[in-house]
This record gives structure tokens, C-alpha cells and sequence, in this order.
């Protein structure tokens, strides 16, 4: 250890010496144990972070599965999670969540908080122990005015105060007792208030109603399979009993791989992005380090003859890659430190409350873990010169430590697999930003320009029937339409490209009815569609009177009237809902519903408001000439003027919303290019620096063929075509790597292949120009060594 | 009475193949060096006479032969069991003096000590030692490169001696020095001999040649001449 120590004091002078080696390789290691510690923390607060209840691996997802529609999932209806609940054996608790945004008024400025309204028997699948007070109970009765509340609500809005619990508080314009505070952690899906679920009579009937989101708790002991076969067994008996059950069955899913399970494939795909990164560093210091070793071959041998066994003889060098990569990683820290806000988006809302994304102790440990085994590497390269080192050769040699072909193809090797995975990660970027722009020309079916929206919500418990939420909603867009700066103002339940609406199926007059034919139910008032820009098509637009309890006229989107009335005029023709019937009054332009990946649902059909107009809240669009947040101050107090418990947090764009739909993508797209660009560097620099070095070595012969006539410029090519050589292997040894790496690609991209011909050769040239480049300062230095000078050297 | 020997060679040869071409580098060499003597040996470049220290140093293996150091034979020894005899029965001083640059001298001559597991302050009285008795305990805190080719050399014999070994191996040791440095370091050896050390040197310069107490003459890898000084040739002893 002392002999170590005595290593380590003089790798640390000797770093200090070589300045620029030390500079270029603590820079290559801080920026490949930077883009993993920054990934790592990503992952450990989505993975690796526990999950804030009691034996969170028994808590499981539940879904309902629709046979006509494989792959599809379903949330549960109340009547159906009472007979699964009632009926299976293998959990002790089952339960459902319906996703609800309040309105949290009495304070200052009314708030707008994300509600799990959720049955009786929530908290004992979801077991927490509270920080004040109690979380919901069993014995509560279903809707009663009881509210627990998450600590970052409590903290925001009652700053804290632990005399809140017991007081009352407005909800939806509804006193509610706060009976506890939930720790800052639990979340689910992201609620951060829990109240008893009101049930209303519709719900309590139809077992066809899906708005349970459904969670269980396994008895102790049940594995996933039983408690799967379990519930298969619940919905076969209840298909024979229950004509609404029919085609129906179960998904059960453990609740980590159900929330965050989607988030995989970009992890996965950051992962290796950043794997490949600090391999490409490694690689590069290593490659440094075997040259300085190789100039120090002969101090080895030294050691060597004075009775140094190997680790000892090894160790000035990994002494110097240990300070290398501990300095490395400390610059690493940094690094990763400013990556985490370009991280911070791709965790889920749930998760960022939960774990804030930061340099926790677990990511620490996984620095010095990755600088140990970076140092052992890098410092272990060296150690191949070792096993061929010829003592009695080199203590002749004296101070000159020759190149040998042995040693000069080991060091082109590292620059060509340096290359290779580079190209890797160059040809991924340019998958990644292909793709991109296909999504974003991708039409939307929408004109966001100009357009801005904000949300509001008709609390049920005040506007008790849809009339009195449809007439308040009204009464907004009037108020807003006198804003000074609103050109046209409109609503609709559902904000195109983020949210879906709801599925039903429809029928037409005259033909069979089939449980395939499927719509996605919308309302929207009478210029809502116009003023997003969906263009009407044929027929007419909805009018204001259409407005009414019992609308007769639907609008259809193109899609669904080509599909179902081919070569007829559909205006005039009959849909149905259930046992009522409307005319189709209007044939609009086909809207991406969910984003510009997904295609979604092609039929839709518009509704003018009411009978589909849900206690969700609607989206107040309008024209206007200012954008954002520019008219907030009015546009709030002309809402307030409505209804003071109205609250209005911010005015966004539609084109920041349309934007949303591609922001995974725009990080994932930026975050690999910066990959791309730190390995291309580096490889150009192994390039670099390889010939650089070879250069140097070479100088004694290159002096001797500049004696015998040879031209500069033929030098100058003889170096160039060294480097582009070991460029082309890389690049061609990068093609295999790219097809390898494409399998964590595909499924992020869209409409590109990340294995396309054209790109990888886009990719290659692009790595070929830069090499060349590269090589260019080496090659002229070549040209300038003078033969006189060189000669006499030797 | 007659020392004990420290090294005896029995038939040794040593073969060296590149590219199926065989050249024998040394041909049945049977030698003898006792404790206490200073043998050198000479001859001229390419007869295999650093080929011949570099396997008594153990830095070389031979391709047939005996070799016995200190009565056992090390031919059959693994690489750390090598490392550790040269650390502890042999010192080696080298025609470019071989210092390692980053160290000052005073780290240069504690290296072999360190290599044997010594606590920091013995390392540091014994190096210092080794200093004073070439004379450069004033030098300690210098790095090589501030020195003269003479002040490194006496370093080197500095570092040779440190550690106590058996025996010391010089391969052409005034090679890279002037008349006068050369002389100042066969003068310094000539008294590390006369204080007890055995000796072994290679030299191909016959008038430091002649400091020895026998000179072995080498020849297309033979040993083709023996001398023991006062006394005549033994030519073609084989």
C-alpha cells in the first residue's frame, strides 16, 4: 500500500508535467462517466427508487382487455371492479382511481389539483403510512366530503400548516374535511390529493361506464401467474353471465412495469448511447496511455531488472490512470450535474415528486465505481506491453523506446474500434433527427398558429347537470370573446394532439351493426373546430342553437365518411349512439388526436356539447393576436367575473402544446446528438493523436525519404492516407456496430430506418470529411520535419 | 582456501530465432565466478557477452545449459520468482545508466528497496547510505536529468548497491562516459570490490578490462580466453 501511495505521489507530479495529456484525458473520461452518471440518475429515479408504499412488488395494475380489439386495454367499469373484487382469490385488496382535475378555491388565487377520486379500499392496496393524520379509509363512506392531501399540495397552498388537518377546505366549490397528509412521494399517477370516489347512478348501472383505473394488492405468497389465472377465471364466469362482459377479460401487470415500463426502450437507448461514450474514452486514454508507456518502456524494464514483479512494474501507470479517471469523474460530476436539466423532462410527473432527478448517493457510488474500473481499463493497457517487454533489449536501448509493428497495430486497432463506435452513435443521431423532422411535418390536421387555450372546469358539485356546465361554459367564451385581443373564441372537451376522447361504437341506419365500428366521441362548440384550424370539408359547421340538452346534428371526419359512405353524400345520414340517432350535419378534416405518431382512431365524431359533455374540464381556444400568456391577466379576470373558483393557471400556445407531443423525441434527439458530437470528437482526436505520434516516431525516416527527394506533398499524402485508412476500417467495422445498435433505435423512430443505406453512408462520409481533417495537422507537421535535422538526431 | 562460487555455467547456450533463422548467440559457456572476485568480460561487439549478463542478471533465459546461482539452479524459475533474486542477490549497473527520469536520485536508488517491502525509513537510511558512498548524498533531491553522465552513473552504482545484493553486474559501465568519469567510476567500483563485492563486468575496453581480477575473453559466443591478472593467457581454455 505504501509503494502504491509512493505511485500514486509520483503519477501525480508526472500528470502535472504532462499538462496537455492530462488536460485531453481527464476531459474525454469527465464527459463519458459525465453522460453515464447523468443516465444512471435517470434511471435509478425511474427504476431503481423505491416506490412509496409497503411491498410495493405485490401492488399490481389491472386492466380490462377488449377481444375485438387485441392489444387494446381498457379501464373498469364500478360494477365490474365490485365482481373482480368480489370474486377473486388472490388479492386482498382491490381497488379504483378515477383521474379528476378540482378546483381548489377559498384561497387567494383559486388552484387547479390533480384528484384521485378512488374506492373505498385504495389505501389498503396502496398501504402508506401518512405524515399528519390518516390516509382514506375503508370505513369512509363512498363520497364522503373527506380529502388527504399530498405534502407538495399541502406545502404549496397551506404552506405547510399542520393545523390544516381537521379543517375545511373547497373542492369543486364543495367543503371538505382534510382528515391527513400524504408523504411528498406518493403520488400515483401523479394525484396529489385523494378523496372518496362520489358515485353517481349511471355509474353504479352500466357496466360499460369504463373509468377505473384499477389497482390490487396480492395476498402474501400469490405469485403474478395465480393471481393472473385468477382473474382470467373471474371474467370467463362473468362473460356467461353478464351480456356487457362478453369478449372481456384481464390484464394484470406489476404497477412499476405498468407506469414506467414505457419509458424502457428510451432508457435502454440512453444507456448505451452513454456505454458507448465512455467506451470511446476509455478507449482513447487508453490509447494515450499506452503511447506514454511506450515511451517509458524502457523505465519499465528498468523496474523490472531491479526486481519489480508485474503489478508492481505496471503500477506508476495505473496510478496515473487511477488519478486520471478520479479527476475524470470528479469533472464527470460536473458534467452530469448540468446534463440532469435536459434529463429532467423524460421523468414521469409521479416519479419527479417522488425522487427529485439528482446526483443521489447511489449515483455517487456508481461514479467512483466507474472511475475504478475506467482507471483498471485504461491503466491495464499498458500492461500488454508487459507480457512481450524484452528486459535485456531495452536496458541496451538505452533512453530511445522504439515503436515495433507489435505495438503499432495494437494502437490502430483502438483508433479503429474508436471509429466504429462512433459511427455507431453519429449514424444513430442522424436516425434520431431524420425522424424528427418527419414527425413534425407530419399533418396534424390542425393550424396552431395564432391559436391560444387554457382549461377550465364546471365542478359538478356546483353545476349540477350538464345544461348548468354546458351554460357556465358558454358564459366563459362570451366573456372571454370581450378580451381585447381574442378574435374568435370557441371550446372543445378534448385538446388535439395530447388527448384522446372517448371510444364508442356507432351504428348506421340500414346496415349490421359490428362491435369494430368505433369512434372517438368529441364535443366541440360551434366554431371550437374552426378556430384549430380543422377545416370543414362539406356540409356545415355546428350553430350556436345546436347547443341544446338534445342535440340532433353530429359532425364526422373525413376519414369515417369515406370509409362508410363511399361514392355517397353522407350529409343527412344517420349515426347512432346507443338508442339514439343523429344527422350528420358536417364532414370535417381528419385530426390526429393523439400525437403525429399515432394515427389513432379514424372515425370521429363531433357532438355539439351536452350529452357527452363530462365533469372534465374543456379547453377555452381562441384566435388571438397575442400569444401565451400575453392576455392572462384579462383573460383571468373576465373568467372571474363568471365564477370567482375558476382558476386559470396559464394561457398556452397550441403550438406549444402540438410541440408536447414531440418533446420526448426532441430530448432523446439533442441528447444523442450531443452523444454523437462528444464521440466523433474523440475519435477524430484518437485519429489525431495516433498520427501524431506515429509522426514523431517516424521522424528519423521520414527525414531520410525527404533526402532522397520525396516531396512534401507527397509526405503530406502519406500521413493523410495512414489516418483515412484506419477511418475507412472504422467506418466499415461501424456499419456491423450500426446494425447492432439499430435494435434499440427502431422502436423510437418514426418512419426512418436506422440501418438506411443512405444514412449510414451520410454518417460514414460526414466521420470521413472530419478525419480528414484530423489528419491534416499531423501530415503537415510530417512536411515540415527538416531531413538535416532529423538525420542528425538519430 | 579457495571462495565459494556464486555463479557456475554448465554447457550453457543460447539460440535466438527470427524468421526460422537460428543464430547462436552463445555456445557452451562454462564459468565460474566466486565470491568476492571481479571477473570481467571482454571481446568484441556482437560476441555475445551482454547477451551473457543479461542471463547471469536473470533478465534473459538461456536456451540449454546449467545455470546455478548461489548453488541452485534458477533456469526453470517463473517470472516472479526471477524478479525476486534480482532483487535481492543482484545489482545492476548499465552502460546508459537507466535512471528513471520522473524520480529524484534519492527515489531512483530507494526503487529496489521499495520492490522488497522495506519501511519508508529504512528505504531512506540505507539509500542515503548507498548515496554517501559514491558521494552524492549532496545530489538526493535532483532529478537525473539535472545531473552529469558521471554523477548518474555513480548514482546507478548507488542504486546497484542499496539493497546489499550477492552480486554486482556491470554491462559496459564507462561506455557512455569520458576518459576521466570513466576512470572516477572504475576507481569506485575497483573499492566496492575491494570493500568485498563480487564483481561481474562487461567491458570491451581492455584498460579497464585490466581492474578485473580475471578477464574471460569472448568470441562468436565462446569463450576463447581466460586471464587472471599476474598471470599469463589460458587460450582456448575449451
Amino acid at each position: 500500500m505504501a509503494a502504491f501511495l509512493h505511485d500514486l505521489r509520483h503519477a501525480l507530479r508526472a500528470l502535472l508535467r504532462a499538462r496537455g495529456f492530462t488536460f485531453a484525458a481527464v476531459l474525454a473520461l469527465a464527459l463519458g462517466i459525465g453522460a453515464n452518471t447523468a443516465v444512471f440518475s435517470l434511471l435509478h429515479t425511474m427504476v431503481l427508487t423505491p416506490l412509496p408504499f409497503r411491498n410495493p412488488d405485490r401492488v399490481m395494475a389491472i386492466w380490462g382487455t377488449v377481444a375485438a380489439n387485441p392489444g387494446w386495454t381498457a379501464s373498469l367499469s364500478w360494477p365490474r371492479l365490485q365482481d373482480w373484487a368480489a370474486r377473486n382469490r388472490t388479492f386482498e385488496a382491490l381497488a379504483g382511481l378515477d383521474n379528476q382535475a378540482m378546483n381548489l378555491g377559498g384561497l387567494e388565487t383559486p388552484q387547479r389539483v390533480m384528484v384521485g377520486s378512488v374506492t373505498p379500499d385504495f389505501f389498503r392496496a396502496f398501504e402508506t403510512r401518512p405524515l399528519l393524520g390518516r390516509t382514506l379509509l375503508p370505513s369512509d363512506p363512498v363520497g364522503s366530503p373527506v380529502v388527504v392531501l399530498g405534502e407538495g399540495l399541502w406545502r404549496r397552498a397551506f404552506g405547510g400548516d399542520p393545523g390544516v388537518v381537521g379543517r375545511e377546505i373547497r373542492l369543486n366549490g364543495q367543503s371538505h374535511t382534510v382528515v391527513g397528509i400524504l408523504p411528498g412521494d406518493f403520488a400515483i399517477n401523479g394525484r396529489e390529493a385523494f378523496v372518496p370516489h362520489k358515485l353517481r347512478d349511471e355509474e353504479r348501472a352500466n357496466r360499460n361506464m369504463n373509468f377505473l383505473i384499477a389497482y390490487g394488492r396480492l395476498r402474501p405468497g400469490v405469485s403474478l401467474d395465480q393471481a393472473r389465472a385468477d382473474l382470467a377465471s373471474v371474467a370467463s364466469a362473468l362473460e356467461k353471465e353478464q351480456e356487457a362482459d362478453r369478449g372481456r377479460g384481464a390484464l394484470v401487470r406489476p404497477y412499476r412495469e405498468d407506469r414506467y415500463g414505457s419509458q424502457g426502450p428510451t432508457l435502454l437507448l440512453l444507456g448505451v448511447a452513454a456505454g458507448l461514450v465512455l467506451l470511446i474514452a476509455c478507449i482513447n486514454v487508453a490509447n494515450q496511455l499506452l503511447a506514454r508507456a511506450t515511451g517509458r518502456l524502457r523505465d519499465m524494464a528498468v523496474r523490472a531488472a531491479l526486481g519489480g514483479d508485474r503489478l508492481q512494474v505496471l503500477a506508476p501507470s495505473l496510478a496515473e490512470s487511477l488519478l486520471v479517471s478520479l479527476l475524470g469523474a470528479a469533472a464527470g460530476l460536473a458534467v452530469a450535474t448540468f446534463s440532469l436539466d435536459l434529463l429532467r423532462p423524460l421523468v414521469p410527473a409521479d416519479l419527479a415528486q417522488a425522487q427529485a432527478l439528482g446526483l443521489h448517493l447511489p449515483t455517487l457510488g456508481l461514479t467512483l465505481a466507474t472511475a475504478l474500473v475506467t482507471a483498471l481499463l485504461c491503466g491495464s493497457a499498458p500492461g500488454l506491453l508487459l507480457l512481450r517487454l524484452n528486459l535485456a533489449q531495452h536496458l541496451k536501448e538505452g533512453s530511445k523506446s522504439t515503436d515495433s509493428p507489435g505495438r503499432r497495430r495494437l494502437r490502430s486497432a483502438l483508433v479503429v474500434a474508436q471509429v466504429a463506435l462512433a459511427l455507431m452513435l453519429v449514424s444513430g443521431f442522424s436516425a434520431t433527427f431524420f425522424s424528427i423532422r418527419r414527425l413534425v411535418q407530419v399533418p396534424l390536421g390542425i393550424r396552431p398558429e395564432g391559436v391560444s387555450t387554457f382549461s377550465i372546469q364546471a365542478s359538478p358539485t356546483v353545476y349540477k347537470d350538464e345544461a348548468a356546465r354546458l351554460r357556465v361554459t358558454e358564459q366563459v367564451l362570451e366573456a372571454v370573446k370581450g378580451v381585447p385581443g381574442v378574435e374568435e373564441a370557441g371550446w372543445i372537451d378534448y385538446m388535439p394532439p395530447i388527448q384522446n376522447g372517448r371510444n364508442s361504437t356507432f351504428q348506421l341506419r340500414g346496415r349490421e351493426p359490428r362491435e369494430t365500428d368505433l369512434a372517438e366521441v368529441r364535443a366541440a362548440s360551434a366554431r371550437g373546430l374552426a378556430v384549430l384550424g380543422v377545416p370543414l370539408v362539406r356540409g356545415a359547421w355546428f350553430q350556436p342553437s345546436d347547443h341544446t340538452t338534445k342535440p340532433t346534428a353530429v359532425l364526422v371526419n373525413a376519414g369515417l365518411a369515406e370509409q362508410y359512405f363511399p361514392g355517397k353524400d353522407p350529409i343527412g345520414q344517420e349515426i347512432g349512439f346507443g338508442n339514439d340517432w343523429y344527422r350528420i350535419q358536417g364532414v370535417v378534416g381528419d385530426v390526429r388526436h393523439s400525437g403525429p405518431r399515432v394515427k389513432g382512431l379514424l372515425n370521429t365524431v363531433y357532438f355539439p356539447g351536452v350529452e357527452t359533455f363530462s365533469p372534465n374540464p374543456v379547453w377555452i381556444v381562441l384566435k388571438t393576436s397575442v400569444e401565451g400568456d400575453g392576455l392572462l391577466g384579462a383573460l383571468r379576470t373576465a373568467v372571474r367575473r363568471v365564477d370567482p373558483d375558476f382558476p386559470i393557471a396559464r394561457v398556452q400556445s397550441l403550438a406549444e402544446i402540438a410541440d408536447r407531443g414531440v418533446r420526448r423525441e426532441r430530448i432523446i434527439t439533442l441528447l444523442l446528438g450531443l452523444f454523437a458530437g462528444i464521440a466523433a470528437l474523440l475519435a477524430l482526436l484518437g485519429i489525431h493523436g495516433s498520427l501524431a505520434y506515429s509522426v514523431a516516431q517516424r521522424t528519423q525516416e521520414i527525414g531520410v525519404r525527404m533526402a532522397l527527394g520525396a516531396p512534401s506533398g507527397r509526405v503530406v499524402l502519406d500521413v493523410v492516407k495512414e489516418g483515412l485508412v484506419l477511418a475507412a476500417a472504422g467506418v466499415a467495422l461501424g456499419w456491423a456496430g450500426a446494425f447492432a445498435f439499430s435494435g434499440v433505435l427502431r422502436s423510437l423512430v418514426f418512419e426512418v430506418s436506422p440501418t438506411d443505406p443512405g444514412l449510414l453512408a451520410a454518417a460514414s462520409a460526414l466521420l470521413l470529411a472530419t478525419a480528414s481533417l484530423a489528419c491534416l495537422f499531423p501530415a503537415l507537421r510530417a512536411s515540415k520535419v527538416d531531413p538535416a535535422v532529423a538525420l542528425r538526431a538519430d | 582456501m579457495t571462495a565459494k562460487p556464486i555463479i557456475r555455467l554448465e554447457g550453457l547456450r543460447k539460440v535466438f530465432t527470427t524468421d526460422e533463422v537460428e543464430t547462436h548467440a552463445l555456445s557452451d559457456i562454462h564459468l565460474e565466478i566466486r565470491e568476492g572476485e571481479f571477473l570481467s568480460i571482454a571481446g568484441p561487439s556482437g560476441c555475445g557477452k551482454s547477451t551473457l549478463l543479461a542471463i547471469l542478471g536473470l533478465l534473459d533465459t538461456p536456451t540449454g545449459g546449467v545455470y546455478e546461482l548461489g548453488g541452485k539452479p534458477v533456469s526453470g524459475l517463473g517470472l516472479a520468482d526471477r524478479a525476486r533474486i534480482r532483487n535481492r542477490e543482484i545489482g545492476f549497473i548499465f552502460q546508459s545508466f537507466n535512471l528513471i527520469g520522473d524520480l529524484t536520485v534519492l527515489e531512483n536508488v530507494e526503487l529496489p528497496l521499495v520492490y522488497r517491502g522495506l519501511p519508508s525509513g529504512e528505504r531512506r537510511t540505507r539509500a542515503m547510505l548507498a548515496l554517501e558512498e559514491v558521494g552524492m548524498v549532496h545530489r538526493a533531491k535532483h532529478l537525473p536529468a539535472q545531473l552529469s553522465g558521471g554523477q548518474q552513473q555513480r548514482v546507478a552504482v548507488a542504486r546497484a548497491v542499496a539493497g546489499r545484493p550477492t552480486i554486482l553486474l556491470a554491462d559496459e559501465p564507462t561506455g557512455n562516459l569520458d576518459s576521466t568519469n570513466g576512470e572516477s567510476v572504475m576507481d569506485l567500483l575497483k573499492d566496492l570490490h575491494r570493500r568485498g563485492s563480487t564483481l561481474c563486468m562487461v567491458t570491451h575496453d581492455p584498460r579497464f578490462a585490466n581492474f578485473a581480477d580475471r578477464t574471460v575473453h569472448l568470441f562468436d559466443g565462446r569463450v576463447v580466453e581466460e586471464q587472471e591478472a599476474g598471470l599469463g593467457r589460458v587460450v582456448n581454455l575449451r
